[in-house]
């Protein structure tokens, strides 16, 4: 069992290092499988091979139960490694800072930051 | 006759004492429901006042979070704004702490206590007078560095985290 902080401090160098461009990531070649009817996957999944292994991430909705029959959607970020078919080989538990994680890939892939300082030279 | 009147007076007084007891025995069972249904109201009352406002804080502790994460990336150019941040989390956390319940603020506290440690902390030993350098390094307490702020953000994604989980758990006993 990893230690929880472990995994938090991964995420955060994770996400400086995303956000110094250190780690590149793509769109994913191969999508997540999703259990059906509990969850729904939200937007693209971002892939990165760092280290000679490869991480994916999504947003997904899942079904939080109420009551038997009522349910509301809830949203979340899954980090997993995965082998070269995409195939999950580990979960990352769920935690607040892979959403920090999320919307730092998302900017980086979009490159809306190159966009911008372009649009602002020209 | 008066034999059968004395019989019949012992026989009511029997019965007086024994309501009279049996009063008695309700009276503790109803004022000691009276306490533990107190007891549940006001542990409702705490848990409901949690599930309006903690919405709204954990809102604020996500954002935080995010600055956090945005700035130590480019640390040393923002240790003011780190140290603000810090700050307005400790605030934040000190009035989660007081909707929540004893079990339940473990991790609050230990993010304030966290946090007040930082906002002690230099900027740079070496641009301090002598004597504080000295009283520093007595203490062994470190300056502002990345390191620190990095372990309070673990521990400040750790405490939404478990925030985020008590609520839901929360609402599936009172619908808010």
């Amino acid at each position: 069992m990893i230690d929880g902080n472990k995994i938090s401090r991964f995420i955060l160098e994770l996400i400086k290092k995303t956000k110094k461009n250190e780690v590149e990531w793509d769109e994913a070649d191969f999508s997540p499988t999703i259990p059906d009817g509990n969850e729904r996957l939200v937007d693209l999944a971002y892939s990165s091979n760092i280290n000679d292994k490869n991480f994916r991430i999504y947003k997904y909705n899942i079904k939080h139960y109420r009551d038997e029959y009522e349910w509301d959607w809830s949203e979340r970020i899954r980090l997993e490694l995965t082998d070269n078919y995409g195939n999950t080989i580990y979960e990352f538990p769920y935690e607040y800072s892979l959403y920090d994680l999320y919307n730092a890939v998302r900017e980086s892939t979009s490159g809306i930051n190159d966009f911008i300082d372009d649009f602002l030279k020209s | 006759m008066e034999k059968i009147f004395n019989i019949l007076k012992n026989f009511v007084d029997n019965i007086a004492n024994w309501l009279e007891f049996i009063g008695f025995i309700i009276t503790i069972i109803t004022a000691v429901k009276v306490f533990v249904i107190d007891g549940k109201i006001l542990d409702f009352k705490k848990k409901h006042l949690f599930q309006v406002r903690s919405k709204e804080h954990i809102e604020e502790l996500e954002k935080i979070l995010s600055k956090i994460s945005k700035y130590i990336s480019d640390f040393d150019n923002k240790k003011i704004e780190l140290k603000n941040e810090i700050k307005k989390s400790e605030e934040i956390a000190k009035s989660i702490k007081k909707k929540l319940f004893k079990k339940d603020n473990s991790n609050t506290k230990a993010l304030i206590k966290e946090a007040k440690k930082i906002e002690k902390l230099p900027d740079d030993i070496a641009k301090l007078s002598l004597f504080k350098k000295h009283y520093h390094k007595l203490l062994k307490s470190n300056e502002f560095n990345e390191e620190i702020v990095s372990d309070y953000y673990v521990k400040l994604s750790g405490l939404i985290t478990s925030l985020t989980e008590l609520r839901k758990d929360n609402a599936k006993s009172i619908n808010v």
